[in-house]
């Protein structure tokens, strides 16, 4: 009776996880595999109904783009940057907010605002607020830049990092707050009967009780901005030249400008090779947190 | 046998009801269009078209719009997928190389009285438009709907005064022997070379003229998509070169290359085009120019309205002429916007009485009057009072007109990434214009 029980209850669960595992296998895993297929082609627009197999050719001539190169080490680079700027931030926005304060809950919604606007909307607000002779946001900062030309060569990646950081940094904010929401108040209460002062309890107490949620965080948002696309391409569409091309644009242009999806497919696949081991450290970290 | 009766009846009524609808329904036509002042000046004529034409021709038109910038994307899919979805695709003169093989040559229809009822043609049209539009053997795939050119547009007041004031002269001597070499002349900018361009570029920035009205001498777009290598193309004609030679093969690494790039390089290197113009585009040249901070600039004719007319602060006080010459002419780069048939569509034929209607004065008339610029020269000059820009433009394109080959659209992408190297001086010229000849050769050479 048991067993079959069990048994029943298994088929249900299968049959309600179906749904979502149809939805993957259609849109996920066939376009998936369909284009790792294409990876081995000449696939372009004017021959995509009978492309020619060309192994890794694809491959090798990315290897040898040094574009492609550039636009990976521009993406790593502004990766490591922005995630350390937007951690340190987070941070400390959720160690203030962690207390009561008059208009806190005012305060909160406004400061998670930017998280819930899509960055390529951002980056055409951006585009407009850093305008050289009619963005007030290049106005209020040529005070510290001394130049409005805030998407000049000089400040361009300057630019890009504070849009990413006022779009982005609430959801950093939002995973520590809920974290620090979460540490016990004896735990902080004894620490002080024991003489810590405030930074002894946030690095002795504090940020050990939280570094799960800390590392999961940073390794999500440093994929998140690995893979940079709609902000930048918005801000200045990878220029000038290829300075600021990420490799999420310069997959975009391969595939949507010049036709080429053999290649842009090759890209696709080595970024995602490149990208799973930390992927996998990140499911594997969130999987031992759940339990 | 109630129940039957009932149920005959019932079955009657849905066939007569279904009948009526058939009877009245009309094929819908659908026709991809560009979102923005095209679409909007199309709005305003399709219920005419529909309402006049659609009943004795058994369908009405209608446009399908797909974002601004994703218009060729979403058109790929359907190219790809050979859907019969849309009976007619939104195209450019320039993107028939890459697109042309999925749409239906024009001339036939044309010249088949039974579906060009409407005596539609070619003539009366710009004939620059019309050529634009032709592809393999020479053959027209599209109906040039909005035409679109450059202009170099320059402060009138500001111009004047230099042409008139001793003193300005003296500096701008002064200026141009300093920076160029050579002591200069002001002159007219319909007379200009691209040295005057330059000379008046340094003339009209606050580094070089602590007088200068203006902040910055010129606006040059740099920002990596392909308008700005159109832009920039009107320079390199006029030293001599094309992207593509008279064998068509693609030619970039060049003398006239280089030298056309030194031009551009000077504006960024120099500042005489403000910073932020190496990423800047369309809205960033007409904010600047609203601004009444620069002088000078090689633009686009849409911006006319925008820039001169009644609600900009600068109203009036630009005037256009043709882009400056260059030591082997002088060229204004122009392509238009225009719709074809899909070859897959399953209503060639009425998607071909709708193009034949495209061509005629009346739809040019109607397009122009609801805010479109249709190539179609009486037109255009018959409401040069409303829109001096029209009569500008006629002037312009018929006297300079030039236009890319319908190949360019594969090589612009990497055109304008290189080009952007060279003149933000993230690459040295030779070596930019040597990547750009070899991924164009390399990528022409799979297709």
């Amino acid at each position: 009776m048991r067993r079959t029980n069990m048994k029943y209850r298994k088929r249900i669960g299968f049959l309600l996880i179906l749904p979502l595992l149809l939805w993957l296998v259609c849109f996920a895993l066939v376009p998936m595999l369909y284009g790792l297929r294409l990876s081995f082609f000449n696939a372009r627009i004017n021959n995509l109904n009978d492309p020619a197999f060309i192994g890794f050719q694809n491959y090798i001539r990315l290897f040898q783009d040094s574009d492609f190169i550039k636009s990976l080490l521009w993406s790593l680079r502004f990766a490591v940057v922005s995630t350390v700027i937007q951690m340190i931030l987070g941070m400390i926005i959720a160690q203030l907010f962690n207390r009561n304060f008059p208009g806190k809950g005012v305060a909160l919604t406004l400061y998670l605002l930017p998280m819930v606007i899509s960055p390529f909307l951002m980056g055409t607000m951006f585009r407009l607020l850093f305008n050289e002779f009619v963005g007030p946001l290049a106005y209020l900062m040529s005070g510290i830049t001394g130049t409005t030309a805030l998407l000049g060569m000089q400040f361009v990646n300057t630019t890009l990092l504070s849009a990413d950081a006022t779009n982005r940094t609430p959801f950093v904010f939002i995973n520590v707050y809920s974290a620090l929401q979460g540490v016990s108040q004896e735990l902080i209460e004894a620490a002080k009967v024991d003489g810590a002062n405030a930074f002894q309890r946030t690095v002795h107490v504090t940020l050990p009780l939280i570094s799960s949620i800390l590392w999961v965080t940073f390794l999500e948002k440093l994929l998140a901005s690995f893979l940079i696309f709609e902000l930048v391409f918005a801000l200045t569409a990878g220029g000038p030249g290829s300075m600021t091309q990420s490799a999420s644009i310069y997959i975009y242009r391969r595939a949507f400008q010049r036709s080429d999806y053999g290649m842009a497919n090759a890209a696709s696949f080595t970024l995602a090779l490149m990208l799973l081991i930390p992927s996998f450290y990140l499911v594997r970290k969130m999987l031992r947190n759940r339990k | 046998m109630k129940k039957i009766l009932l149920v005959v009846c019932v079955l009657a009524t849905l066939l007569l009801s279904f009948a009526a609808v058939f009877a009245q329904d009309l094929y819908t036509l659908r026709m991809v269009y560009w979102p923005g002042p095209e679409s909007d000046a199309m709005e305003k004529v399709l219920p005419y078209f529909n309402e006049t034409y659609g009943k004795d021709l058994g369908f009405k038109v209608e446009m399908e719009l797909f974002g601004r910038d994703q218009v060729f994307l979403k058109q790929e899919a359907l190219m790809a997928a050979q859907s019969p979805d849309v009976d007619l695709f939104y195209t450019a003169s320039r993107w028939l190389g890459k697109y042309g093989m999925f749409m239906e040559p024009l001339d036939d229809y044309l010249a088949d009285p039974e579906i060009n009822t409407f005596g539609g043609s070619t003539d009366g049209w710009i004939k620059a438009t019309i050529d634009g539009m032709r592809f393999t053997e020479n053959k027209l795939y599209g109906v040039p709907l909005d035409l679109s050119a450059h202009f170099l547009y320059y402060r009138a007041d500001l111009i004047d005064q230099l042409l008139s004031d001793e003193a300005w002269k003296e500096t701008y001597r002064a200026l141009s022997k300093e920076h160029l070499g050579v002591e200069m002349e002001p002159k007219d900018p319909n007379e200009w070379t691209w040295d005057d361009y330059l000379a008046a570029s340094f003339f009209f920035t606050k580094q070089y003229n602590p007088d200068s009205p203006t902040e910055y001498g010129n606006f040059t777009h740099g920002k990596v998509m392909g308008p700005t290598a159109f832009l920039w193309t009107n320079c390199y004609w006029g030293f001599g070169g094309d992207w593509f030679d008279a064998e068509g093969k693609v030619s970039f690494d060049n003398e006239a290359a280089v030298k056309a790039l030194e031009i551009w390089k000077t504006s960024f290197g120099k500042g005489l085009t403000p910073p932020s113009s190496v990423t800047g585009e369309f809205s960033e040249d007409n904010e600047a120019l609203r601004a009444g901070q620069v002088a000078l600039t090689v633009h686009w004719n849409a911006a006319y309205p925008m820039v001169n007319g009644e609600d900009s602060p600068m109203a009036g006080k630009y005037k256009v002429v043709a882009p400056p010459a260059g030591p082997e002419g002088r060229f204004a780069y122009n392509h238009t916007l225009g719709v074809g048939i899909n070859k897959f569509s399953e209503h060639k034929e009425e998607a071909a009485r709708w193009i034949s209607w495209l061509f005629t004065e009346e739809f040019a008339k109607l397009y122009a009057e609801a805010g479109g610029i249709p190539p179609y020269t009486s037109v255009l000059a018959s409401m040069s009072d409303a829109r001096p820009d029209f009569g500008d433009m006629v002037e312009i394109v018929e006297k300079y007109g030039r236009n890319l080959p319908a190949t360019a659209g594969i090589i612009e992408d990497m055109a304008c990434q290189d080009l952007s190297n060279a003149w933000t001086d993230a690459a040295p010229i030779e070596e930019s214009l040597k990547n750009l000849q070899k991924n164009s050769e390399d990528e022409l050479a799979n297709w």
